[in-house]
């Protein structure tokens, strides 16, 4: 354990944003590739209809809710993190909060995006929005859809204002030691922070409010996204157990996402001794639980389905696991609930290998789970004549997923270098107050 | 003997002809549409007019009415006088629109080139052509034959080509139609001496029993047929008619039969006879003791356990059903139609003739003296014949007017190659189908929406075909007889004496003048023909010609009926069907036909096999592989349907694909099994054998396309199509099913009116009339296979079909008699829509009178109100839509054209609606009853969609959505449909009833 | 000096770096009990030993904020939600799935968003308002070794009193004590 001292902290993860290699570059570079690929399919399915992506009747949702749902999902457990564990004081959450909120926000940012790409008509997106015109049309705030636009343009609004809450005393420490057009940037960024005893009182509170926000707001997005298919009569949607059942699966994924990005940066940006393996070993623990969670949810769905003698149900979900798309089914449940139940054990846990492999595979499975719900759900629905299960996943579809994975890591991969992505400000908190006189330890 | 001169003379006369410029003719097609700059007074903008003529898209003339706007017809629908349809259209009724505005069609009259080209040449060349030709066969070549290969034409139309082909020494007007009935008209001669078609009185009968006869698909008449089977089920349900249907291939006719008895191919004959046989010997015959005896005699080998050995139907059922149809009054037996042409058809039309007649059902359901004349239609024996003829050089000059034999006539007739040895060949055809396209000169005839004719569809039915738009809007083509009678004005004074007529138009109204002294000599001449043209023809009740039992009948030769293939082996009967969308295969450059999905199978755009499954287990072959199908006479390659429709030593294949020039969209839909058949005719009435092949069956290592609009055939014991016991019915025991009524919010009202549907599933044919009116008068789009296949058909409207064992039937040769359900489904127009409360822009709400409104502009395409759908009755448009000019002219001004990225489904017609409701307001009234009439109720010739106001408890829509049959489709959801429908009614066949002795 | 002599001082006083936090805490009582109350502590991490000290533990007003922002949030919602619903059912007679104009299961959720909404825009705002920020360049007294591991303790007083402050901050430990004004920016 070599010693922090507070001017270490700063030089260490000061040191993070200094100007990349061409590692960096290259990387950045072919993410923006990606990115311009997705683009060049969205204006293909734009230009041509959205006959090109694999949807039809009676499958109107598929690819893209899903990846929706998905993102969102990876965005909770920033919050979780950031707000929830603050309120909880898990003193553990300090080095790592600042990514997983800062992914919060870009996985928002991706997920944002979705609900537009799957629109029919694109450019119509803005009708959606309750705003006054001369035709006195106004959006139907009973649809789950519009309950969807407000709670993740709140979402991304509060998670947005909460990142950058917790990154001004950050800033004016970068702006300190910066110069050039860092310097010009933080110094804008900073608002002048000078750390004075008022900035910091007001500051404190302000922050444990907004965790305060947070808290109930992370709970309700995911249940809002639920209720997009719980307030459909679809069986396999119709379910009272969606809400906690999403929100807890989007913690798992979320943590799976922290994981999986906190190991590389760890790596990358030689983090070591603030990313300690307690931590990862934290993400894990709690891994398990959402995972635990997550499987009763998949028991308790077939044992309504069963037990509420509803035949059109109890039909869905003996076709979701045994049907033509049952494989996908198992995947998702041994990636889901079986892979996690490894981290009981310590040595796998804390085997950075086998949390990677294992954390990138529940993302998997995640996706896989929303897709099931979703899509094979669709496909067996009340009247038997309009059964149709063959998919036929495009490459339009392909494109826009994949630009949009590169989408969120080049978010992810600009902030690292320009903003500290661990807090200086709490790891400095969490270090003991340095004093003249040892003896005033025992006396405080 | 005409050897001298040789082809190249011939063609020498078309291309003398050609000196003039081609500036004249422009095939490139107008590309902007001109509105009027001074409208014409007699076109309102706005207002339509109607138009009443005959449909011609197949020989049985039902009376058609087109509705034009603007100049243009827009849609077509069955005329309500009409005696054959009253107002219904089948399918291939309602694409009439698209064989008028085809893209395929021939822009204007071609000539082929020495070097085998087809070149475009003016009208002016083409007529010079044709005096020419006219001048040389006059002058110097007296002797040489001149031929017309017309379609079945009849009354004026057809004297008029008669007398002008008369004017050439050797010249012969032959009427051709692949579905010639040869059985039938000589079943009829040998039975009762008359070769009449007579007409069967369907709607009387309260027992019918149908020997391979799909009378509601293609058989004589189909929509007839139809209507009069719908009222005969809608009569009171204890006299209602109960029906038979014998057939290897449970076809959409046998799939509205009580009983289907699936019968080995080819053994319907032996089971009619044993039906005679087992009436007599029970005694319940109607006729006296000593003709039953002969009669007797004559079926003597036929009894029941022959019968069983031959047809694989058991005795007692066949006792049975004896019992049952003997003591029917009347009953009604039908004969043959294509599928059951095979060496037995005339065996089984005498049979099917004993039968009504040991029953006394002729002259009371079988009516001679009201059916139709086919004698003029050359047998498959007489084409045979020509063909000889052809290919013997004895044939110089060959017209075609819309008969295309290359196509319809199997390869083994020799017909193209024949066609070699014919000197000059001309084609009236408005197609560039496989006979003109082997043509010398094209001219280029009207559709029927365009030109005038007479037809006689039956005795006492004069209809008239008239032009509904101006000819020549976008093709330059000309009405044959016009042609014809120009090019003989100016061949040749003399010649043009007995045609002094401008046009056919004249010609035809001159012809009409000896029909009025007949008919109404009381009224002027004009006012009779302003008023049969307004009518679409004139009709009269023809009384019934009785006819008696022949001799000839006695020495008739039953033994093909004994000749059935019984013994297991590794061949298979192939049994060749005609289908309801595309017939003979006229239909198939319809895109609107193609995508119908064929009723039984719901596939589209395709050939296809039909095998059992079990069949299919044993050949290892599985949905969609394709199928190497051979025959002595041929091979053909297709992709296979597995279904338990059809038996398992038969390979069913429909006619009506295979097309090598007809068009864009009748190209690539798999081959035609005419290349199967053989060139042998049946003896007796010299038809062509349709059935009786053997054919044997590989399976390729390929897989076809092979899309289908339904793939699931079960509905899973989830009581979507709903079924009550006529038992219970006439016991009156039958309740509503119970259906929640809960609700968090308060009830909402519909006053003034509630729009409401009632489907009466008992009379529903599955017909798919109504889904081909729905799309062309709501410009629905069609969308090709791959797309089908993919799940994005457009109709508003579709036909779910579902099918079970039927309950209490043992297995007939290995297959399990099935019950089959026709279910509508379109918009349920819910009360409490689920649809409506997810749509994040009011794109969709439900408006004051019970419409489920689709508001496209405002639609922004998040498709979740179809996911919320539980019909799945939403149509969201993937792609822009195509119309390829000048298709796009048919379309509905009054239905907006949606584009790519909405959402579309029924809408109840509400333009239509909307137009009666304005015409009440201009007459300060309210809308009457019936005024308002969907496209699909229109034209459904069951009369099974009845639509109206449900506010009005007079209404009949009203009082059928009370019935006790009624439910709604997933009631149990709590929708609250508009729609109700009437649940079917099980008559179980043979009836065992108290009263009913054993 | 003399450059500057003509504009006139905005801020002056003298500011103490010290690395110690109890050191800092004993400087604030010193300079206290010699009266010079108005003082302030720049430091790198909110010490709640010295905010304990400096800012008596009186809350911050920015609850408030949070508390309105919150019910604005609610209130305007639910009205939104209704309104447009009366609107467009009412007086457009957009009947949807049978559903009243106000249907209030539904429209809680457009209430709970923006009470979150609302409430965080609002604490943001408290924040920024109460602090000052944003703030230019001249604050007298702050270094960027401030924002690394030092505190400052800066006590305003004009040049001529500078000398007995540097001298308290001396004896309390300031490593280095310094006097400095800024001078208003033109």
């Amino acid at each position: 354990m070599p010693e922090l001292t507070y001017s270490r902290v700063n030089r260490d993860i000061l040191r993070t944003l200094e100007t990349p290699g061409r590692a960096y570059w290259i990387a950045v570079a072919l993410l923006a590739a990606g990115v311009a690929l997705g683009g060049y399919c969205w204006g293909t399915q734009i230009q041509t209809g959205m006959g090109v992506s694999g949807k039809f009747i009676p499958t109107a949702w598929f690819a893209y809710i899903t990846t929706f749902v998905f993102w969102v999902g990876i965005a909770h457990s920033g919050t979780l993190i950031s707000a929830i564990l603050f309120l909880f004081r898990a003193r553990w959450r300090t080095p790592v909060y600042r990514s997983a909120e800062a992914m919060t926000v870009f996985a928002v940012m991706t997920a944002g995006l979705f609900p537009l790409i799957h629109l029919g008509r694109a450019w119509q997106f803005y009708w959606l929005l309750p705003y006054p015109n001369e035709r006195q049309l106004w959006p139907n705030f009973r649809s789950p859809l519009l309950w969807d636009v407000f709670a993740v343009t709140t979402y991304f609004t509060v998670s947005a204002m909460f990142l950058y809450l917790g990154l001004i005393p950050d800033i004016a420490a970068a702006r300190d030691r910066a110069t050039g057009w860092r310097r010009r940037l933080y110094r804008l960024a900073s608002l002048g922070w000078r750390g004075t005893d008022t900035e910091w009182t007001h500051y404190s509170s302000a922050y444990m409010f907004f965790a305060a926000f947070a808290t109930p707001l992370v709970v309700s997005v995911h249940s809002v996204v639920s209720w997009d298919f719980t307030m459909s009569i679809v069986p396999g949607w119709h379910s009272t157990i969606f809400a906690p059942y999403f929100v807890a699966g989007a913690i798992h994924s979320g943590l799976a996402m922290v994981i999986t990005l906190l190991i590389p940066l760890r790596r990358l940006f030689r983090l070591e001794q603030f990313l300690e393996t307690l931590h990862f070993e934290q993400l894990a623990r709690l891994m398990i639980v959402t995972g635990l969670i997550v499987g009763y949810a998949y028991g308790v769905e077939f044992f309504v389905a069963w037990y509420s003698g509803n035949p059109f149900e109890l039909s869905t979900f003996l076709d979701r696991a045994f049907g033509p798309h049952g494989d996908l089914f198992w995947a998702m449940v041994v990636f889901n609930c079986g892979l996690p139940l490894l981290f009981f054990a310590p040595r796998l846990r804390r085997n950075y290998a086998v949390l990677l492999t294992v954390s990138v595979l529940v993302n998997v499975g995640m996706w896989l789970e929303r897709f099931v719900i979703i899509a094979v759900s669709l496909t067996n629905d009340y009247l038997p004549a309009i059964w149709r299960k063959t998919f036929h996943f495009t490459w339009v579809e392909a494109g826009i997923l994949f630009g949009s994975l590169c989408w969120f890591l080049l978010l992810f991969f600009l902030f690292a270098k320009i903003f500290p992505t661990v807090s200086i400000t709490e790891v400095k908190e969490a270090l003991p107050e340095p004093k003249r006189t040892v003896t005033v330890e025992g006396n405080a | 003997m005409n050897d001298a001169f040789n082809r190249r003379e011939f063609l020498k006369l078309v291309t003398i002809a050609s000196t003039g410029t081609l500036a004249a003719c422009s095939p490139a097609p107008p590309q902007k549409v001109i509105p009027y700059v001074i409208p014409p007074e007699d076109v309102v903008p706005g207002l339509s007019y109607w138009f009443k003529t005959t449909c011609r898209e197949c020989p049985a003339g039902c009376g058609m009415m087109a509705r034009t706007r603007e100049g243009r017809v827009v849609k077509v629908e069955g005329n309500p006088e009409h005696p054959i349809n009253r107002g219904a259209l089948c399918a291939r009724g309602q694409a009439a629109l698209q064989g008028l505005y085809n893209p395929d069609r021939i822009a204007g009259p071609l000539r082929r080139t020495p070097e085998g080209r087809l070149e475009p040449i003016t009208w002016e060349q083409a007529e010079d052509a044709l005096v020419a030709l006219f001048r040389f066969l006059r002058q110097e070549r007296r002797n040489a034959t001149v031929a017309l290969l017309t379609e079945r034409i009849s009354g004026a139309t057809e004297k008029f080509f008669r007398d002008l082909f008369a004017v050439f020494p050797a010249g012969q007007v032959i009427q051709y139609e692949p579905f010639a009935y040869e059985a039938l008209r000589a079943g009829n001669r040998i039975a009762f001496g008359t070769s009449e078609i007579p007409h069967y009185d369907i709607a009387a009968a309260r027992m019918l029993v149908s020997f391979g006869a799909d009378f509601l698909e293609t058989w004589l008449s189909n929509v007839e047929c139809a209507r009069a089977f719908a009222d005969a089920r809608r009569r009171h349900e204890r006299d209602a008619m109960r029906f038979v249907a014998v057939e290897p291939r449970l076809s959409l006719t046998a799939a509205n039969a009580d009983a289907w008895l699936p019968a080995r191919p080819g053994s319907e004959a032996a089971l009619a006879l044993a039906l005679v046989y087992e009436i007599l010997r029970s005694g319940r015959a109607r006729l006296s003791s000593t003709e039953a005896a002969r009669i007797g005699q004559l079926v003597a080998n036929f009894d029941a356990e022959t019968a069983e050995r031959l047809t694989d139907v058991p005795a007692e059922t066949i006792r049975a059903l004896a019992r049952e149809f003997a003591t029917a009054d009347p009953g009604l037996a039908l004969g043959p139609g294509v599928a059951a042409s095979g060496p037995a058809a005339t065996a089984l039309q005498v049979a099917v003739n004993l039968l009504n007649y040991v029953c006394g059902n002729v002259n009371r359901t079988v009516q001679f003296g009201r059916g139709s004349n086919w004698d003029r239609v050359a047998t498959h024996a007489e084409m045979l014949e020509f063909i000889e003829r052809m290919r013997a050089g004895r044939v110089d000059v060959l017209f075609f007017h819309h008969a295309n034999p290359v196509y319809a006539l199997p390869p083994t007739a020799g017909f193209a190659r024949a066609l070699q040895r014919v000197r000059l060949k001309v084609s009236f055809s408005p197609f560039l189908d496989e006979t003109t396209a082997q043509c010398d000169l094209i001219l280029p005839d009207h559709t029927p929406l365009e030109r005038w004719e007479e037809y006689q569809p039956r005795a006492g039915i004069r209809a008239l075909v008239q032009p509904t738009m101006a000819g020549g809007f976008h093709f330059q083509s000309r009405q044959a007889a016009d042609v014809l009678l120009r090019v003989v004005r100016r061949a040749d004074a003399t010649l043009s004496r007995p045609f002094p007529f401008e046009n056919f138009r004249a010609y035809l109204e001159n012809e009409w003048r000896a029909v009025h002294r007949a008919v109404a000599p009381e009224q002027s001449f004009a006012e009779f023909w302003r008023s049969a043209v307004e009518a679409g023809g004139i009709w009269r009740e023809v009384p019934l010609r009785p006819v008696r039992l022949s001799d000839a009948v006695f020495r008739f030769d039953f033994s093909p009926a004994l000749a059935v293939h019984t013994e297991r082996d590794e061949s298979f009967a192939l049994l060749v069907f005609p289908t309801a969308e595309r017939f003979d295969g006229r239909g198939a450059n319809r895109p609107w036909l193609q995508e119908t999905p064929d009723a039984m199978t719901k596939i589209v755009w395709s050939a296809w096999a039909e095998l059992h499954p079990e069949t299919a287990r044993r050949y290892g072959v599985s949905e969609g592989d394709l199928l190497k199908v051979s025959s002595p006479h041929g091979e053909i390659q297709l992709p296979a349907h597995l279904t338990p429709t059809v038996r398992l030593d038969t390979v069913a294949i429909p006619l009506g694909q295979g097309h090598t020039s007809f068009g864009r969209w009748a190209a690539d839909c798999g081959p035609t099994p005419l290349a199967l058949l053989s060139a042998d005719v049946e003896a007796t009435s010299g038809g062509l054998l349709y059935g009786g092949t053997r054919v044997r069956i590989a399976r390729l290592p390929v897989r076809r396309l092979l899309a289908r609009t339904q793939l699931e055939t079960s509905q899973h014991e989830r009581e979507i199509a709903r079924v009550v016991p006529l038992a219970e019915l006439v016991a009156g025991s039958v309740r509503r099913d119970p259906e929640p009524r809960l609700s968090l919010y308060p009830e909402h009202t519909h006053d003034g009116h509630r729009w409401g549907m009632a489907i009466d599933l008992d009379a529903c044919i599955g017909c798919n009339a109504c889904v081909v009116a729905c799309s062309i008068e709501n410009n629905v789009p069609w969308v090709g296979a791959l797309q089908v296949d993919r799940g994005r058909h457009m109709t508003w409207m579709r036909i779910d079909r579902y099918w079970e064992p039927a309950p209490e039937a043992q297995p007939i040769g290995g297959v399990t008699p099935l019950e089959t359900h026709f279910l509508p489904m379109l918009c349920q127009h819910c009360d409490h829509a689920p649809c409506e409360s997810v749509c994040p822009v009011y794109a969709t709400y439900h408006n004051h009178e019970g419409l489920n409104v689709q508001v496209y502009n405002r639609c922004v395409g998040t498709r979740y109100c179809s996911n919320n759908c539980p019909y799945k009755v939403r149509r969201f448009h993937w792609f822009d839509d195509q119309w390829p000019w000048p298709l796009a002219l048919g379309l509905n001004p009054d239905v907006t054209a949606r584009t790519k990225g909405v959402m579309g489904k029924c809408t109840f017609c509400v333009q239509r609606i909307r137009a009666a409701k304005d015409q009440a307001k201009d007459e300060n009234r309210t809308v009457r009853d019936g005024e308002i009439i969907p496209a699909c109720a229109q034209t459904c010739p069951a009369d099974a969609i009845v639509f109206g106001d449900l506010n009005d408890p007079n209404s009949r829509v009203r009082q059928l959505s009370d019935s006790p049959r009624g439910y709604h489709v997933l009631g149990e959801l709590n929708t609250r449909p508009a729609i109700t429908y009437l649940k079917k009614i099980r008559r179980s066949v043979p009836d065992r009833h108290p009263g009913e002795d054993g | 000096m003399s450059r500057t002599a003509y504009k006139a001082v905005e801020e002056a006083g003298v500011v103490g770096v010290f690395r110690h936090v109890d050191a800092v805490v004993e400087s604030v009582r010193r300079a206290r009990e010699q009266g010079w109350t108005a003082l302030r502590v720049y430091q790198p991490v909110p010490s709640h030993t010295i905010l304990a000290e400096v800012a008596p533990p009186e809350k911050s007003p920015v609850r408030f904020f949070a508390l309105w922002g919150g019910v604005a949030g609610t209130v305007l919602g639910f009205a939104l939600a209704s309104f447009v619903g009366i609107k467009m059912h009412t007086y457009q007679g957009l009947l949807v799935g049978g559903k009243p104009p106000v249907s209030v299961p539904a429209y809680i959720i457009i209430a709970f968003e923006l009470t979150v909404l609302l409430g965080a825009l609002a604490t943001l705002a408290g924040f920024i308002l109460f602090s000052k920020l944003p703030r230019g360049e001249n604050v007298a007294g702050y270094g960027p070794e401030f924002s690394e591991d030092r505190f400052g303790v800066f006590i305003p007083c004009d040049a001529s009193r500078a000398e007995p402050v540097m001298a308290l901050l001396r004896e309390a430990g300031a490593e280095q004590v310094r006097f400095e004004e800024v001078y208003e920016e033109d």
